[in-house]
């Protein structure tokens, strides 16, 4: 499973997300309420444990964080 | 029935819950108001519903003995109440505060809610619950959930609490929350001083904050939320960008406002995981925020340092209560941010009818807190909404007020400018936080009278001369001289200084002694328009060369038996009075014609300098004028007052005592030497002379009020130097007519500030300025600090030095000129930390320089002095910083008190109102403090603290066996909850391994050995062994049972009981090493008028037997006793061994029968005659020293059974007399015993103690009367006392024997051969020839000891 899978895979898992949301990979997840605070710092507990990398707080933004897209980016560049 | 364990947060809870019973400020309540017809029965469904679904909402807490559970139960169904306020006189929001203030039971329910009628159209649904099953998320889902299931929408209900429950116990050992506890141990260890803001202490615990809006524009607010948008506030999510910016806005203001410079705020989070969501129950942490605010810090830089600290904080929330120290922080409450409130503003929908919920705080507060601040983060409609909150009564009304104007001047510094980072640079300790009105309203308070500017001193004397020549002006031993006498006299001195060159500018040093030669060699000296220089004769020759090549001045001014000793530099001439004074008083005594500026220079003070060297303080005349002028104003001086003089000359107040009685008219008594220094002698001059004002430092005062000094009416005291002690201060304002406190560095001439203390003052303080003077109390950025904050003390205005002579290193930087007020104004750093009071009264704090580091964290030496000044009793304190060589340095607390004051009590001060990291590491009390030369205490002389073992708490643990009973079963309790063996009466529990969790256990234990309920605030507030048993001895219905403590465990080999005694056996229990477990034993006893029977012994032992065969139903056992428990134990042998039992082995630990003494009363009196004859001075001390025990033994001789029990009916109103070791009641009871007991059959080993003082005339049979009561009988002698034979290191010898009988298997038990122990006796001398058993070989020798001894 590549990173895109694993990420959307945890997300669909541990979040509540509606059925009646088509969630695309580019959908924020802040916005649509998916995630809230508390998500966020499982997310980067997530990615961590997952992915062996280390975040630190000035990634910790939407730009990094907000959409599955987002976040698979954000590994790629972490890990490589 | 369903029941989980409390989780950490649930625990704390419950703890606060119980520290404040009366308290209901966890009760969580929300209303929603239902506008429209409402259908009450199918709201009723929807609650019901609601309730059966959730768990949450069906507990109630059960405690039991490991500490308490969350029970589930139908029972314990949170029930819906129907009320109707539609007819009632009681209105909706009376009814509301009534309700939302009750407490809840937690042993049956969580909370409570109603449906109340409002009229036929609106309703209110009201819902509280407890927060240690609720939270602010639970309340919005609760009106979520109630409001789909009455519309009959799709109901998501989130998984069950105690399936949480179980998720955060798993949690609790996952490799995440080992990393959170780390990460909150190091946080801990940081350690966060706690603070008050704007100076301010709790002073109630009464429950309520007052909650105002921030008062901003919309703009304004609008630009400072926009921030939370950009760099550096963006973390993550829009809620936690606005929390990392209201953080940074809070520290800033908090720094600003305290002073200190590491802070911590608690923020609630939600930490719901998403699959618990939307679960019902408490699962909000609060993780602590710390950040450094450092000089030098911008906006920019404290918002990186925040948003990390909040990141860390964040990521470790889930595990925040795992650590005590957090535990301990959480509940003495940091100021915390509400972020996450904003669901409590939620429209609401529920059925036709729109509804809003609200938040009523009914009980808002925490009483816990100093400071309650709280921001309401309400991001609803995408507008920031901010809420202060403090404590109603901390804070007063003005202070809220100016509070709010700050943190607004925050918010608006980091709002400003544009959104560029750039604009973000502004220094933290440049925010401007007062307002014009504030600072001139401080400035104003800071400001002296505007007096008119005062004449010159010499000018204003000329004066006098000429109003009331024949007026007294001085007084001395010698003599005393008129104004006209003294203007004559100044004249010619004058005349003959100008000659030799005197004139402006031009220096005189005056080296003399104590006499009136002084005020006349001051006076000339300015008369010619000089300056004088003091030179302290007293001083080291060296100090006085560095003085004279600084000052230089051209005339010396001595005495003839003085100026020999001094080596004056090449140039100075030297006017000797003794010699040249004949040939001055030729000279014409009329005004010399001398020009005197105000500029020009009238004298140089030397005080020690920060660089070693001593600084040359270069005083105007115009400051010394207004200094004088200001003081005849007030304090005030009469031409009828005198004032006795006795401050050295080197000193600058001495300047005060020689002019301002000339000033003014009246009359100067110049004291001798022996007067300043020795009390007596001044309190004779005080009642021998009419003297009516006098100067002094607080040591000299202090001196007097010791001396006996009970008073002199119509005394004004000047009492300034130094710091006043308030107990000083008390016995003084009683004994004069008035007491002034007076404030000043040498730099600013004299005095500064003063204040007149009255009888009944609340606190010493330090007065405000004087005529033409100004205070100033600033921060390190040169800015007025609000009132009530921590400064530095400053002064500008008419009394400031020019300046140093020879200005070196960082004394030159003492004097500034800094924008102030309207424009730029010189002032004097004095050094000193200061505040402003609400009257505009100054309260000065100690030294800033004082300041020291210790364990990183700031601390201000002169905050702790205050606090032990402030015990009763004691007189002054000193806390210096010491570093020792390899440590960091740890903090000594020098005291000086009464002879009552208990040192407990002062440390007991100190634990009650310091942080842990101001606590000092050392305490000595002493009888006086070192002074220097000015009579100020002297630092560096303070003796080092010998004692190492005072170095960890100051408090020297009580040992092991000096532990009562009750702390005996305490400290078992703490052993078995922290599996820790060495328990110490003054440990801290939560230091010593426990938390919160294991204190609630504590308490249950607690409660079921002692049978009576703790307080739990006796556990936090007094959490050491000590304490608590203290506090259980307080409590009615204390269970004193009979009980047997573990003192070792051990799996096999049988047992030794001791008796009589719990923690007395606890270093023999360490130091055994064979495979046996100890008990110690003890059956509580009253001696009453049963108890007083000859069958005394058998009868207790009787019960010793059943509580040992309680803990162990069948031997073999080991027994022992020490002394009286020896005799008990050997009744308790013979008892279990006639019960069947095995005893294989009795330890008699110096236990005596009385048929072992044998009285010679023939060398009882040839002893007594030959001590006297020998020795006649120490007879007095050597009666008196066995005058006790000829008592105790009178007792024992008149021991018939009556005597005992009248002793006894007496003593036992007040407490039941227990049978204890030592006692003469013991001996009484062995003397019983004597004649009745039997022998056993157990291996009986005798410990003797070898330094036992026995009188000469006593025999002691060498067996102590056992041998013919026991079997294989040894004996084995001990070094040490009576009861220390059974400590540390006596103990060890006893236990190697012990060792080697209880490792010997059973079948070949035999006692170790006396043959062996012999050598190991410490006899002094063979009298055999005495001894009466003689059934042992041992006992051929009798035992003679301590014959010689006094």
């Amino acid at each position: 499973m590549d990173a895109r899978q694993l990420v959307r895979e945890f997300v669909m898992t541990n979040f509540y997300v509606p059925d009646s949301l088509a969630l695309a990979d580019t959908s924020s997840l802040l916005a649509t309420g998916i995630v809230d605070s508390t998500g966020m710092l499982e997310v980067i507990a997530f990615l961590e444990e997952t992915f062996s990398v280390t975040v630190n707080e000035n990634e910790m933004v939407p730009g990094n964080l907000d959409s599955i897209e987002n976040i698979t980016h954000f590994v790629a560049r972490k890990s490589g | 029935m369903r029941s989980a364990p409390l989780t950490a947060r649930q625990t704390l809870m419950w703890l606060d819950h119980r520290l404040y019973p009366a308290a209901p400020y966890h009760n969580l309540v929300l209303t929603v108001e239902l506008e429209g017809a409402l259908d009450v029965d199918r709201m009723e469904r929807a609650f019901a519903a609601l309730v059966a679904e959730n768990d949450s909402l069906r507990v109630a807490v059960r405690e039991d003995d490991v500490g308490a559970r969350l029970e589930v139960a139908d029972e314990h169904a949170i029930r819906l109440e129907h009320v109707d306020l539609s007819a009632a006189s009681e209105s909706r929001a009376d009814w509301l505060r009534q309700r939302c203030t009750r407490m809840l039971d937690l042993s049956q329910t969580s909370g409570d809610a109603a449906l109340v009628r409002l009229s036929p159209t609106r309703h209110l649904l009201y819902f509280c619950q407890h927060h240690i099953a609720c939270d602010g998320s639970s309340l919005v889902e609760i009106c979520d959930q109630l409001g789909a299931r009455y519309s009959g929408r799709p109901v998501v209900a989130g998984p069950s609490l105690l399936e949480y429950a179980g998720v955060e116990a798993e949690y609790r050992h996952s490799q995440r929350a080992t990393r959170a506890t780390a990460f909150w141990a190091e946080t801990v260890a940081r350690g966060v001083p706690p603070f008050a803001l704007y100076g301010t202490a709790r002073t109630s615990t009464a429950v309520g904050t007052r909650r105002a809006a921030i008062d901003l524009d919309a703009a304004t607010l609008a630009a400072f939320s926009a921030r939370a948008q950009q760099a550096p506030f963006l973390l993550a999510t829009p809620e936690l960008s606005h929390l990392t910016l209201l953080l940074t806005a809070f520290f800033a203001w908090i720094q600003r406002v305290t002073g200190h410079s590491r802070i911590a705020i608690g923020v609630p989070v939600r930490n719901r995981p998403a699959r618990f969501r939307k679960t019902l129950g408490l699962l909000m942490e609060q993780p602590f925020v710390i950040v450094d605010v450092d000089p030098g810090d911008t906006i920019a830089s404290l918002a990186d340092k925040t948003r990390k600290a909040l990141f860390d904080a964040l990521r470790h929330a889930q595990h925040t209560l795992s650590d005590r120290g957090v535990f301990y922080a959480t509940m003495n409450l940091h100021p915390w941010v509400e972020p996450d409130f904003d669901g409590l503003h939620a429209q609401v929908e529920i059925g036709p009818a729109p509804a809003r919920a609200e938040n009523v705080t009914g009980a808002a507060g925490d009483l816990r807190e100093t400071l309650g601040l709280l921001v309401f983060d309400q991001l609803t409609a995408g507008r920031l909404d901010l809420a202060l909150e403090l404590h109603a009564d901390t804070f007063p009304e003005a202070l809220q007020e100016r509070a709010r104007h700050h943190l607004c001047a925050v918010i608006r510094a980091i709002a400003t400018g544009n959104y560029a980072p750039g604009s973000l640079r502004t220094p933290i300790d440049a925010i401007e936080l007062m307002d014009e009105p504030e600072r001139t309203a401080l400035l104003e308070a800071g400001r002296g009278r505007m007096a008119p500017i005062a004449p010159d001193l010499i000018e204003r004397i000329r004066e006098r001369a000429q109003q009331a020549p024949a007026a007294t002006a001085l007084v001395g031993e010698s003599g005393s001289l008129t104004y006209a006498e003294l203007a004559v006299r100044t004249n010619q001195l004058a005349r003959h200084l100008h000659s030799l060159g005197v004139g402006p500018e031009v220096r005189v040093g005056l080296y003399l002694t104590r006499g009136l030669d002084e005020p006349l060699a001051m006076l000339g000296v300015l008369a010619a328009g000089g300056a004088y220089v003091p030179i302290d004769p007293t001083h080291p020759p060296e100090r006085v060369a560095l003085a004279l090549q600084d000052s230089s001045p051209t005339v010396l001014l001595t005495t003839g038996r003085l100026a020999g000793r001094l080596d004056v530099p090449a140039g100075v001439r030297v006017v000797d009075l003794d010699q040249e004074w004949a040939r001055i008083r030729r000279l014409d005594g009329s005004s010399p014609a001398v020009e005197f500026r105000p500029d020009q220079l009238a004298y140089v003070m030397f005080t020690s300098g920060s660089t070693g060297r001593p600084k040359g303080i270069a005083v105007a005349r115009q400051a010394l004028s207004n200094l004088l002028q200001s003081m005849a104003h007030e304090p005030g001086f009469a031409a009828a007052d005198r004032l006795l003089a006795l401050t050295t000359m080197t000193f600058d107040i001495a300047g005060l005592e020689m002019f301002l009685p000339l000033w003014a008219g009246g009359s100067l008594q110049i004291g001798s030497r022996e007067t300043a220094l020795d009390p007596l002698v001044l309190r004779r001059t005080l009642e021998r002379n009419p003297i009516t004002v006098l100067q002094a430092t607080p040591t000299t005062w202090r001196l007097l009020v010791e001396s006996g000094w009970a008073g002199t009416s119509g005394l004004r005291m000047f009492c300034g130097g130094e710091a006043l002690a308030p107990e000083l201060a008390r016995a003084l304002v009683t004994r004069g007519a008035e007491l002034w406190n007076l404030y000043g560095p040498t730099e600013a001439t004299i005095w500064s500030t003063a204040k007149r203390l009255e009888p009944g003052f609340e606190r010493v303080t330090i007065g405000r300025a004087i005529d033409r003077t100004q205070t100033y109390v600033l921060d390190g950025a040169h800015r007025l600090v609000p009132q009530g904050v921590v400064g530095e003390l400053y002064i500008g205005g008419d009394g400031l030095a020019r300046g140093y002579l020879a200005a070196r290193g960082a004394d030159a930087e003492r004097f500034a000129t800094i924008p102030l007020g309207a424009g730029a104004e010189r002032v004097y750093r004095t050094g000193d930390l200061a505040r402003v009071l609400p009257d505009g009264d100054i309260e000065c704090l100690g030294r800033s320089d004082h300041q020291v580091k210790v364990r990183g964290v700031r601390i201000e030496l002169g905050e702790i002095e205050s606090v032990l000044r402030s015990a009763p009793g004691v007189q002054d304190a000193v806390v210096v910083a010491r570093a020792t060589a390899g440590e960091a340095s740890r903090l000594v607390a020098y005291w000086v008190g009464t002879p009552e004051v208990d040192p407990a009590v002062v440390q007991e001060r100190a634990r009650q109102r310091l942080p842990e990291a101001m606590q000092p590491g050392a305490w000595m009390r002493l009888d006086a403090f070192p002074l220097n030369t000015n009579g100020k205490i002297d630092r560096a002389a303070l003796p080092e603290p010998a004692d190492p073992g005072l170095a960890s708490t100051g408090v020297r643990s009580r040992a092991l066996h000096e532990l009562s009973n009750h702390e005996a079963r305490v400290a078992a309790i703490w052993r078995d909850l922290l599996g820790r063996r060495d328990i110490g009466t003054d440990d801290d529990f939560f230091e010593s391994g426990g938390d919160s969790l294991l204190a609630v256990g504590l308490r249950a234990r607690l409660r079921k050995e002692f049978g009576v309920e703790l307080p739990l605030t006796a556990i936090f507030e007094g959490p050491t062994v000590a304490r608590m048993t203290k506090a259980l001895e307080r409590q009615d219905g204390l269970l004193d049972r009979p009980v047997a403590i573990e003192l070792r465990r051990s799996e096999s080999g049988p047992p030794l009981f001791c008796l009589l005694g719990l923690a007395l056996y606890q270093p023999l229990a360490n130091a055994l090493r064979a495979d046996c477990s100890v008990y110690g034993v003890h059956v509580p006893f009253s001696l009453d008028r049963e108890s007083l029977t000859p069958q005394l012994v058998p009868l207790l032992a009787a019960r010793y037997v059943d509580t040992i065969r309680e803990t162990r139903p069948h031997g073999p056992y080991h027994i022992g006793g020490l002394c009286f428990g020896g005799v008990l134990a050997h009744e308790v042998t013979r008892q279990l061994l006639e019960a069947g039992e095995v005893v294989e082995s009795l330890s008699l630990f110096d236990a005596m029968l009385p048929r072992a003494q044998h009285r010679l009363h023939a060398k009882q009196l040839l002893h007594l005659c030959r001590r006297v004859v020998q020795e006649p001075q120490n007879v007095q001390v050597w009666l008196e020293g066995w005058s006790t025990r000829f008592a105790s033994r009178a007792r024992l001789r008149a021991g018939s059974l009556g005597f005992l029990h009248d002793l006894f009916l007496g003593r036992q109103s007040a407490t039941p007399a227990e049978l204890r070791v030592l006692s003469p009641e013991a001996e009484m009871a062995a003397k019983s015993y004597d004649r009745l007991a039997r022998p056993v059959q157990t291996s009986t080993l005798l410990f003797r103690a070898t330094n036992r003082d026995f009188p000469p005339w006593l025999d002691i049979a060498p067996d102590y009367g056992w041998s013919s009561l026991t079997h294989k009988f040894s004996t084995h002698d001990v070094s040490g006392g009576h009861v220390e034979i059974m400590q540390e290191p006596h103990v060890q010898a006893i236990a190697r024997v012990l060792d080697d009988v209880f490792r010997r298997p059973r079948a070949a038990g035999q006692p170790p051969q006396p043959e062996a122990d012999l050598a190991r006796l410490g006899m002094r001398g063979p009298e055999s020839a005495e001894t009466e058993e003689d059934s042992n070989p041992l006992a051929q020798r009798a035992v003679r000891r301590g014959a010689n001894r006094v």
